[in-house]
């Protein structure tokens, strides 16, 4: 008898026991997971805080003050570089040039500015594609608008669209086309936006509250230098 | 306690201790990546500014590079501290300076920072091709009296031209020649066709640009001389054009660009070099001038000498030569187009000087 009414208590014990250590474990892992959430979080928004200073940064660095067309509250509206030729022969009526870019000009929504003049002249479309340049170039030919272009200067292919800081992301809109993102949506709108400063601009970015975590980073004033300027 | 209750508490400490390690990874992991990103922008933030900075450089020491020199076409590569700057002469009037550095120094592989410049530079050859005689006219001109003009070769200096006219003109129905002067030439009067950069640009600049260029400006009279100070040749004085006349004075080696804004009267004296006068020149009292004259409004040569070529630009404007003397002389037109020591200093486009780095 003594030794089956001390197996209850055994079993109690082993019960307690148990539930302190699930719940233990239940916990840890809980609040790992919350970790691994938050770290998570965190690199996008850090992410975003990059991505948003990189992108403009990267097109505005080359610009010349006539590339800004516009700086809002909110809104940058730039001139986009995309490529950059060479010309090197004219046949008929299409230029030939050397070309490196990013990708290949698209007569629907590029035009080509003259780098020493700062003449845009407007791309009607391509020509052939077999006249090279030189050994090892990549060649382009183009229909281009206005007077032949001496042998020589410089072409930059470019698109204008406009920067958006809107619906909690940065966003890129081309023309008539929607606002397409650039980044998550991590961004606080009330306190992220553009700011003119004399012949140069700066942008305030600012993260929107985090769900998870808070970032060391949480706000960023991006003064953007341009060599042209 | 048995040997089966030890065992389930080692195993569940081992699993807490492996959940701890993965999620202690993870948590590295995303660290990583954050270090990575940043020191990867670090690099290429800092390979850009490396790469700039070799570029302006090589703008700072261009008067050593002789780049002036270079063909349409040519490409110099110069190396120094694991950044390289290619340099091209795209046009006669435009060159483009490519930076290279490597996102780590002394890295042979992996990416590059690159940055991009355009220069602008006087256009010696344009300006040589224009040449096409000893008196290049666009307008009715006028060679009276005892007046000379020679078109000839010496085998002293190099000529890249072709053989050069006496007289080279759009309207050779409009040249007066008088009894007693001479016009000699490869041929002696040639109808020019050559295309010419419209006025009031000059070897691919604008007046603004070229009078950037100048050693020196000039106004109203002058009667040029050379000028020592201390026994050395005086650059600083204003008349000091140097001298074509005494091959061992301390300024014979002194040729400058001297550009007049308006009208120039040279009233006797010497001198030598590249002459730009946007308004009406007049040159007599027995003056002696070696190199080139450019002028935009009419030109009036009494009792004087020329060695060199005059570029008589205006298409209204007349010429006229009185007891003259223009004589082709290559020589001297070399000296004025490659020895002005600012001349071939470059200049920056007036749109943009660097362009983006794709």
């Amino acid at each position: 008898m003594m030794r089956r009414g001390f197996i209850l208590p055994e079993v109690m014990t082993a019960l307690v026991l148990t539930g302190i250590v699930a719940g233990a474990l239940f916990a840890m892992v809980r609040t790992q997971v919350r970790l691994v959430s938050a770290g998570i979080e965190r690199t996008s928004r850090a992410d975003a805080l990059r991505v948003a200073s990189l992108v403009i940064g990267a097109e505005t660095r080359a610009a010349a003050p006539a590339d800004i067309h516009g700086i809002g509250p909110d809104s940058l509206a730039v001139r986009i570089f995309r490529g950059t030729g060479i010309v090197c022969a004219h046949e008929n009526d299409v230029t030939h040039m050397r070309y490196r870019g990013f990708r290949q000009p698209d007569p629907v929504k590029d035009s080509v500015l003259i780098a020493d003049t700062d003449e845009v002249i407007s791309v009607s479309g391509y020509g052939s594609m077999g006249r090279p340049c030189g050994t090892g170039e990549v060649s382009l030919g183009l229909r281009l608008g206005g007077a032949p272009q001496r042998v020589g200067t410089v072409l930059l292919v470019f698109e204008t669209g406009t920067y958006h800081f809107s619906t909690r992301a940065l966003r890129f809109r081309r023309g008539n086309e929607g606002r397409q993102p650039i980044t998550d949506e991590m961004l606080d709108d009330a306190h992220t936006g553009f700011t003119p400063s004399g012949s140069a601009f700066s942008a305030r970015i600012t993260l929107r509250a985090g769900q998870r975590a808070a970032t060391p980073f949480e706000r960023a004033l991006v003064v953007f230098p341009s060599l042209n300027r | 306690m048995s040997p089966r209750r030890e065992g389930f508490i080692i195993a569940v400490t081992l699993l807490v201790m492996l959940l701890l390690e993965v999620l202690a990874g993870g948590m590295l992991l995303v660290a990583l990546h954050e270090r990575v990103v940043a020191t990867a922008r670090n690099d290429v933030t800092t390979a850009r500014a490396r790469a700039e900075t070799a570029i302006a450089r090589e703008v700072g020491a261009w008067k050593h590079g002789e780049f002036h020199r270079m063909r349409v076409g040519e490409v110099r590569a110069i190396e120094s501290d694991s950044t390289s700057v290619r340099i091209e002469r795209l046009r006669g009037d435009l060159f483009l300076l490519a930076g290279t550095a490597p996102l780590r120094p002394g890295a042979s592989s992996g990416g590059f920072g690159r940055a991009f410049l355009l220069l602008r530079a006087f256009d010696t050859q344009m300006l040589l091709q224009q040449l096409t005689g000893a008196l290049v006219l666009a307008a009715p001109a006028q060679l009276l009296g005892d007046t000379r003009v020679a078109g000839a070769l010496s085998t002293d200096c190099e000529w890249t031209g072709g053989p050069p006219a006496g007289v080279a003109t759009t309207r050779p129905d409009m040249l007066t020649v008088g009894t007693a002067a001479e016009v000699a030439g490869l041929p002696p009067v040639l109808l020019d066709t050559f295309p010419r950069e419209a006025a009031p640009r000059l070897a691919g600049l604008s007046l603004s640009e070229i009078a950037a260029l100048a050693d020196r400006t000039a106004t109203g009279a002058i009667t040029p001389a050379p000028a020592l100070l201390n026994g050395n040749c005086d650059k600083g004085h204003p008349a000091n054009w140097g001298t074509p006349l005494e091959s061992e004075h301390p300024c014979a080696d002194y040729v400058p660009f001297i550009y007049a804004d308006g009208d120039l009267e040279i009233a006797g004296g010497a001198g030598q070099g590249l002459l730009v006068v946007t308004g009406n020149l007049v040159v007599r009292h027995g003056a002696t001038f070696n190199g080139v004259i450019v002028a935009g409004g009419s030109v009036l040569i009494a009792n004087a000498t020329v060695r060199g070529a005059i570029y008589a630009r205006s298409p209204s404007d007349p010429a006229v030569l009185l007891d003259a003397s223009v004589l082709f002389e290559p020589c001297a037109i070399n000296a004025a187009l490659f020895s002005p020591p600012l001349l071939h200093r470059p200049l920056f486009p007036p749109g943009r000087i660097w362009l983006p780095a794709h």
